[in-house]
Order: structure tokens, then C-alpha cells, then sequence
């Protein structure tokens, strides 16, 4: 057992090494943007994951928050002036707000009711943000620049690989310290059961409330680093379509599960890439992928009961079985 | 009896669903120390009255008073706060919480913490967390399911799934518990298991409310006993007075006379 548990560490050493010096080792530039975008889709995933796998709230307009953090950070950096960071961290408060206005809206709201209202409120943002042409430029679409610190500009493809994973770190040890405290716990409560959460002493309406304002924050802090290392945006870029691909991430990876949503990220995005020889039939392999995965692993591939530990349990099985057969043939 | 201190205190409670009137007109004052028992034939409106002195449902008419405070109107979360606990007759755990967890959940106003707290980790939140599974373990020990701790709620037996909601509401530190049916389900045993934990718990300084089907179970358990039916009370006593009772067996064995009627 404890040898076990010193390869574990020792691979997860050599993971982390390997993570850290990905952009010396993959100097393609078309990749190193996809690894880019799997962090910051990532983050976002573990937003879904908190309000729609921890508190239960099926929200399907993450992306509409995406695109108010973007919008929210670029046009500040473009119109004021003001330095990166407050941009960046403004665009995350600024979704973290409107989330707290659509949570005191959904309060008192229940299942399939609050999912609507997510879907109009994503539709009015991207109506906003194709007609408001005077701040966000329409459907032209909105273009910024690079990241800045202090003067520094994070120019290079590197140099924005090292800032998505440092604020995918960042935002993955406060999301797993939130679902591990207190607060977590009654998000959980309030999934499993909201009247039995109620009568535990949680304030069910305003943790609701609070579930949006989080998750919203890191969506909106997502959405903003995504802007400024496109460098563009658009409002074709939040629509319906993502935020169901932005659940997507979390369901397939499993909901509840952390880990899943970066690994469901990074099916989502990096499938499509691969797959782009077969273009046409991309969205076809997507939906199979999606189907079979929830017929035969409903919990995602790293949920609890999921595709990971159904896997590992057959491993045990044949393998003791193996070891049977083995001590029966040296008898 | 002067002397004891009153603890909950319900005046005059009418409750009505449309033209029906489930619990009509009921007050009684319950004291520190006591268990209390309601029973009454089915639909006598046990579960109702439960849910208005739970602040689950508001009354149409009268008070609920708890530890001198009127908590008429109040949510669930202020009844809570105030110090009342419960527990369901179909059993609500979180099921896919470990049994932990989910006594963790019940000390959540017990916990004090702030997000600032938690995504920092701060040495305080260290602290506060660790106090609060040392006791949520002692919890589980005291109702002899530490060995379960890590458990899915959901995978336990009925039994042991009771004995987590019981937990839950211990966690709280309340000053009152409802129990509603808790022997639902369980055979003789369990049930005189369920007895010596419900006497343990009140010595813990908790007092208890239950709501029970099983006759022998309430009249060995409690206090005291109010007895319902078609929602008004017909009395509070004790187990031996309410046994004797002519209001009380006629609601269970109906009237003689119509009895005798049929025979002539």
C-alpha cells in the first residue's frame, strides 16, 4: 500500500514537471493555443461544476457570463486605459454582480423554471452585446490586447501558457478549498435535498444566490483571460451553443468531480481539433461520444461511480482473477 | 410543574387548507425536560400540526411561541437558528454525502467561517474544520455508526439512515428535537434500540417532541401525551390518564353506541 501511494506521488511529480515545461517541449504555436484554451475552458468547467454539479442548479447560461466578464474587462482596458489587473479582476466582478442579480431572481425559483430563465437571461446578453454598438462594437466584434503587468506584456505564446495555468491553480485550489468547507457542504445538501437543507439551518435561497456569484466570478475571470489572448471577441462567441458545450465539459468529466471538468475540458476541446480532417462529421462523433457516455457512465468519466472508477473496478476484477488462476495452475 | 420553564408554547393554532381545516384551534405549552408525545389516528392531522410548529408551513390562525420568542411567520432557517431540529417521517438524508458529511451539514450555523476564510485556508478555518469533525465523530460514536463515517448516506440501511438524521439534528445543539414516526420501519428491537437512544439524547439536555403510530412505543417513551383527532386536541396528559381517556379510545375504537346501533 505505501509503495502504492509513493508511485502515485512519484508520477504525479513527473505530471507536474511535464505540465510545467510543455511550452519547451511543444513549440508549436497552434498547439500551444489549444493547451491554452483547455485551461481557460477549464476554469470555466469548474464553474459549471460548482453551480450545476455541487448546488444543482442546471444552469445553461454560463456563456453569457463568459461574455460579460470578456466584454466588461476589454472595454475598460481599450476605453480607460486602467492597468490589467483591475480590468481582469473588474470583469470578473462585474459577472460575479450580474450573477448575484440573476441568483436574487432564480431565489425562490425551482428546477426546470430557473434553467428557462437562464436561457432568456443568456439570449438578452448576447442581444446586448450584438446591439450595443457604441461600447461593445456590435457583431463586428471587439478586438484588445495582450495581458500587461506592471508594464510587461505577456507577448508570447509562453508566456500565456504560464498565465493560464498559474490562474487555473489559482481559481482550482479556492474552488476545491469552497467545495470542501462549509459552503460546499450546504451546496451538496441543497442538491441532495433542499428541505432537509433547510431544516439543517441553510439559508437555501441565498446560498443559492451565492452558489451564482461564485461561479459567476470564475466564469467571468475565464471569459476575460480568454479575451485578451484572443485578443478578440465577438458576440457569436456566447451563445446558447457554448453554454451547453461549457456543461458539456463538466457532465463529461463528471459532475462533482474537480479533476473531471479540466479532463472533460480538454475532450471537448481538443477532440474537435483533432477531428478537424474530418470536419464534417465532427459534431456526429461529439454526439456519440456524448450518448454512449451517458448511457453506460451517467456519473462522466471522473464523477464518483464513473467511467474512471468502473474502469479501475474491472481492472481489479481480472486482475485477482488472473492472480486465482495463476496460484490454481501452481498448484 | 410551575416551576418548569416553558419552551414552547402553541396558542390557539387553526390550520386550513382550502375549506378543510386540518388542524383546528390547538394550544398547549410544553416544558423544559419533557418528552412529548402526539399521536391520533391517521389524517388526525399530526404531520400538519408538526409543520406549522416547525415553521414549515405558517399558520392560518393562532402563535407558536419558542424560548419567549414569537416565531409566528419566521422561516425555517430563524426556527433553526433559535434552536429547533428535525426529522422527516419518509427519511431525507443527503444520500450522496458521506454520513460525515452529512452531520457536518447539521453544525453548519455551529460553524463559524466567511469565503475570505475558506479560500484562504486560513489557521482559524483549519482549526474550526478540524474541531468540526472531531465532533461529528463523536456524534457518529455516540450513535454507533462511526464505522460508516466514510460511507455514502444513501448505501446505509433504514435503520442506520435514521440514526444519521438523528445525528444531523444533534449537530445543530438544539434545545428541541422533533421526531416524526422515527420507529417507521423498524422491528422490536431497533425500536427499543431507538428508545434508550431518544432517553440518552434528552439527557444530553435535548427536549423531544415525537410523533408516533406505535402505541406501546409512545406510552413507554413519554411524559407526557397530546392526542389528536380530525385536528382539534382532545388532551394533553399523562401516558396512564390518556390510556384511560373515553375521548381518546372512542377516536381509536369508535363510539359504542354506534356500535350498539348496528348490533340492534
Amino acid at each position: 500500500m505505501k509503495i502504492q501511494k509513493n508511485y502515485v506521488n512519484i508520477i504525479k511529480v513527473i505530471f507536474a514537471v511535464a505540465v510545467l515545461l510543455i511550452p519547451f517541449y511543444i513549440t508549436n504555436t497552434y498547439a500551444l493555443k489549444i493547451i491554452c484554451n483547455v485551461m481557460l475552458y477549464s476554469i470555466i468547467a469548474l464553474s459549471v461544476n460548482l453551480i450545476v454539479g455541487f448546488c444543482g442548479q442546471l444552469d445553461f447560461g454560463r456563456a453569457a457570463f463568459a461574455g460579460l466578464g470578456a466584454y466588461f474587462s476589454a472595454v475598460t482596458f481599450n476605453r480607460l486605459g486602467l492597468p490589467f489587473i483591475v480590468c481582469f479582476l473588474g470583469g470578473a466582478i462585474f459577472a460575479a454582480l450580474i450573477g448575484c442579480l440573476l441568483g436574487i431572481l432564480c431565489r425562490y425559483t425551482s428546477f426546470d423554471y430557473l434553467t428557462l430563465i437562464t436561457i432568456g437571461f443568456s439570449e438578452i446578453c448576447r442581444k446586448f452585446f450584438i446591439n450595443w454598438r457604441p461600447i461593445t462594437n456590435g457583431a463586428f466584434g471587439l478586438s484588445t490586447k495582450r495581458p500587461s503587468f506592471f508594464g510587461v506584456t505577456l507577448a508570447s505564446h509562453q508566456s500565456m501558457f504560464y498565465f493560464s495555468l498559474i490562474l487555473l491553480i489559482l481559481c482550482y485550489i479556492v474552488i476545491r478549498r469552497i467545495t470542501r468547507s462549509k459552503v460546499g457542504r450546504a451546496f451538496k445538501a441543497i442538491r441532495d435535498d433542499s428541505i432537509a437543507a433547510s431544516y439543517a439551518g441553510i439559508d437555501v435561497p441565498n446560498y443559492k444566490v451565492l452558489c451564482f456569484v461564485i461561479g459567476s466570478f470564475f466564469t467571468g475571470l475565464a471569459g476575460a483571460a480568454m479575451v485578451h489572448y484572443t485578443m478578440f471577441t465577438a458576440p457569436t462567441n456566447y451563445t446558447l451553443d457554448e453554454s451547453i458545450i461549457m456543461l458539456q465539459m463538466a457532465i463529461l468529466g463528471g459532475l462533482g468531480s474537480l479533476p473531471g471538468s479540466i479532463v472533460g475540458a480538454a475532450i471537448l476541446i481538443i477532440a474537435p481539433e483533432i477531428s478537424r480532417s474530418f470536419y464534417n462529421y465532427r459534431l456526429l462523433f461529439m454526439g456519440i461520444m456524448m450518448v454512449v457516455l451517458m448511457l453506460f457512465a451517467p456519473k462522466g468519466i471522473m464523477g464518483d461511480g464513473g467511467l474512471k472508477d468502473q474502469l479501475v473496478a474491472f481492472v481489479k476484477k481480472n486482475w485477482s482473477k488472473r492472480a486465482r488462476k495463476g496460484e490454481h495452475a501452481g498448484v | 410543574m410551575s416551576e418548569k420553564k416553558e419552551l414552547l408554547k402553541v396558542s390557539n393554532i387553526t390550520k386550513q387548507f382550502g375549506g378543510l381545516k386540518a388542524v383546528n384551534d390547538v394550544s398547549f405549552t410544553m416544558y423544559e425536560g419533557e418528552i412529548l408525545g402526539i399521536i391520533g389516528p391517521n389524517g388526525a392531522g399530526k404531520t400538519t400540526f408538526f409543520n406549522v410548529i416547525s415553521g414549515f408551513d405558517s399558520p392560518t390562525q393562532g402563535k407558536v411561541i419558542f424560548c419567549g420568542t414569537d416565531m409566528t411567520g419566521k422561516n425555517i432557517t430563524q426556527y433553526c437558528l433559535k434552536g429547533m431540529a428535525r426529522t422527516f417521517q419518509n427519511i431525507r438524508v443527503f444520500n450522496e454525502m458521506s454520513v460525515l458529511d452529512n452531520i457536518m451539514v447539521g453544525m453548519h450555523n455551529v460553524i463559524k467561517t466567511n469565503i475570505w476564510n475558506i479560500s484562504m485556508n486560513t489557521k482559524k478555518e483549519k482549526q474550526e474544520e478540524a474541531q468540526a469533525v472531531k465532533n461529528a465523530h463523536e456524534i457518529l460514536q455516540y450513535l454507533g455508526i462511526d464505522e460508516f463515517a466514510q460511507e455514502s448516506a444513501g448505501n446505509l440501511s433504514y435503520g442506520y439512515q435514521r440514526k444519521v438524521e438523528i445525528g444531523r439534528a444533534l449537530a445543530s445543539n438544539p434545545k428541541l428535537i422533533l421526531l416524526d414516526e422515527p420507529s417507521a420501519g423498524m422491528n422490536d428491537s431497533e425500536t427499543i434500540e431507538l428508545m434508550g437512544l431518544i432517553r440518552g439524547i434528552m439527557k444530553r439536555g435535548v427536549n423531544i417532541i415525537v410523533i408516533e403510530h406505535n402505541m406501546q412505543f409512545m406510552m413507554n417513551l413519554c411524559d407526557r401525551i397530546a392526542v389528536l383527532n380530525f385536528g382539534t386536541l382532545l388532551t394533553v396528559d399523562t401516558p396512564e390518564k390518556v390510556k384511560n381517556n373515553e375521548e381518546v379510545i372512542q377516536a381509536y375504537l369508535g363510539r359504542e353506541e354506534e356500535e350498539e346501533d348496528h348490533a340492534s
